[in-house]
């Protein structure tokens, strides 16, 4: 029996026989079979082979293979819960993606205000640029120390350094206060003012009254470096310091009033509560998937 | 009611209408599957199991050929069988020695009734020489010839059915032949004269 020159031969001579080639390969196979007597041979085999398959006789079905609803029971039913259990876990992903996000992204949780409070120097300095200057002038010639990062004065009055972060809301983180050195040692002692239930510095009184409006600001005012008491009065070397929060600058510079918030009962609540959100969602998120998984397995 | 509107409907979950499909091609998937197993018993377990599936899998079909989908549950049912008899082998299909494939003259291979190419055809069964060739083929190349040659199916659903491009296709048909040129060289003298080659030079 004759056999193709080239293995490739046959994958082309199966395909010329069953039309499965470009018409330029139509043509250059048919050329070649004019001038080769063993490829126009195979051809005739691949041919002959191709009918006797053909020709194979074929067999009745013994019998129908149609289904019954009790071969395929409740199929429609469990189908359907699958999708609802997909999308179940998926939103509970996706709140709890958001969750982290309010743990993490600035500006969101109000309780991350060390966190928030990073990206605020530049802001708040510019806030500083516009007041300073006034502010300066107006505080008989002391040097404003100009405090960062919500020191809203809620709060308990804890060391920031020492507290947790967000453990008393309001509370200015220990690298969120930058002061500056003060001229006078012998000025108004600086009190931390973080957490004073009384409004905070505001750009009025940080204008119109520097002394009367440091002092309370500053008998809570926190250290920022040192170990000074919680409570207490700074000390010596940093007495004399006046503190301007962050969002009074910026008050100052963008001039829209301050406003103090309520003592945060929401904002409590979710700092005390994201954890146990945010695991609840992760394992809401977890059991369905399962779910739809088992069921798909089921189905 | 057409192809097109009976698939939507079973997909709806009327089993009526995807009992109609069953019967269309239910001749084919059994055939497929005989020609895939060489079994009668087998192919029947593996059409009902490939309809089976066909019913559950319905909301992945995404149109195109309905036949060509239907004969992708049929080839996966018997490859699943092919497998299964791998794992827990019943008797050899040859009795071969393993180093050097030689026959061995055991008792069972002696008494192996099975007909001779010579026999088969006097007997007028073309189609035990046709399957017994089939059997010589491996199985993805069994499959790809049983569905074009002997089922009529082109080679775009055949590459639906197996789940491969439409080049291995073409070249596992090409190969398949081949092999089974070879085989069948055996019955060639032996074939009805309408298979026979002219020209009567063939070694």
């Amino acid at each position: 029996m004759t056999t193709p020159h080239f293995p490739d031969d046959w994958e082309i001579l199966s395909a010329y026989l069953d039309g499965q080639l470009s018409s330029r390969e139509m043509d250059k196979v048919r050329q070649r079979l004019e001038s080769q007597p063993d490829l126009q041979r195979a051809l005739d085999e691949l041919q002959q082979t191709r009918a006797v398959l053909r020709a194979a006789p074929r067999r009745r079905a013994p019998r129908n293979f149609t289904l019954s609803p009790a071969m395929v029971p409740q199929r429609r039913r469990w189908l359907s819960l699958t999708p609802v259990f997909s999308f179940a876990s998926a939103l509970a992903v996706v709140l709890l993606v958001v969750s982290f996000a309010f743990t993490l992204l600035p500006g969101l949780n109000p309780t991350s205000q060390p966190l928030a409070a990073a990206p605020a120097p530049s802001q708040a300095t510019k806030g500083f640029a516009a007041a300073a200057p006034q502010a300066n002038d107006q505080s008989g010639g002391q040097p404003p120390i100009i405090a960062w990062g919500g020191a809203t004065g809620m709060g308990g009055g804890s060391s920031p350094d020492q507290a947790p972060p967000g453990a008393g809301i309001g509370s200015a983180p220990a690298t969120g206060v930058e002061t500056l050195p003060t001229q006078d040692p012998n000025a108004t002692p600086a009190v931390p003012s973080l957490t004073l239930p009384e409004p905070p510095v505001t750009s009025s009184t940080v204008q119109e009254t520097p002394a009367a409006t440091t002092e309370p600001a500053l008998r809570n005012t926190v250290p920022s470096q040192g170990t000074g008491p919680i409570l207490g009065i700074r000390p010596t070397q940093e007495q004399g310091k006046i503190e301007v929060t962050q969002e009074s600058t910026q008050n100052l510079a963008y001039g829209a009033p301050e406003v103090t918030p309520a003592p945060g009962e929401g904002q409590t609540f979710l700092g005390r509560n994201l954890g146990a959100i945010q695991i609840g969602l992760g394992l809401l998120a977890v059991g369905f998937a399962l779910a739809a998984i088992l069921l798909r397995r089921k189905s | 009611m057409d192809e097109v509107a009976l698939v939507r409907a079973a997909q709806n979950g009327d089993l009526d209408s995807f009992n109609h499909l069953v019967l269309v091609y239910q001749e084919m998937a059994f055939n497929v599957a005989y020609r895939m197993l060489s079994d009668e018993d087998a192919a029947e377990d593996a059409t009902q199991a490939a309809f089976l599936s066909a019913y559950r899998s319905l909301a992945g079909y995404r149109g195109g050929s309905f036949r060509a989908w239907v004969m992708r549950m049929v080839t996966n049912a018997c490859y699943d069988e092919l497998r299964r008899r791998q794992r827990r082998p019943t008797i050899p299909l040859e009795p071969m020695d393993n180093e050097d494939e030689e026959e061995i003259e055991s008792p069972a291979w002696l008494a192996d009734d099975s007909p001779s190419p010579e026999q088969s055809l006097e007997k007028g069964e073309l189609d035990e020489a046709i399957q017994s060739c089939l059997n010589g083929l491996a199985d993805e190349f069994k499959a790809v010839v049983v569905m074009v040659d002997i089922e009529g199916m082109d080679y775009q659903e055949v590459s639906v059915a197996i789940n491969k491009p439409l080049g291995t296709v073409k070249s596992r048909v090409a190969r398949a032949r081949s092999k089974l040129r070879e085989c069948l060289q055996s019955y060639w003298e032996l074939l009805p004269a309408q298979f026979r080659l002219e020209d009567e030079d063939k070694v």
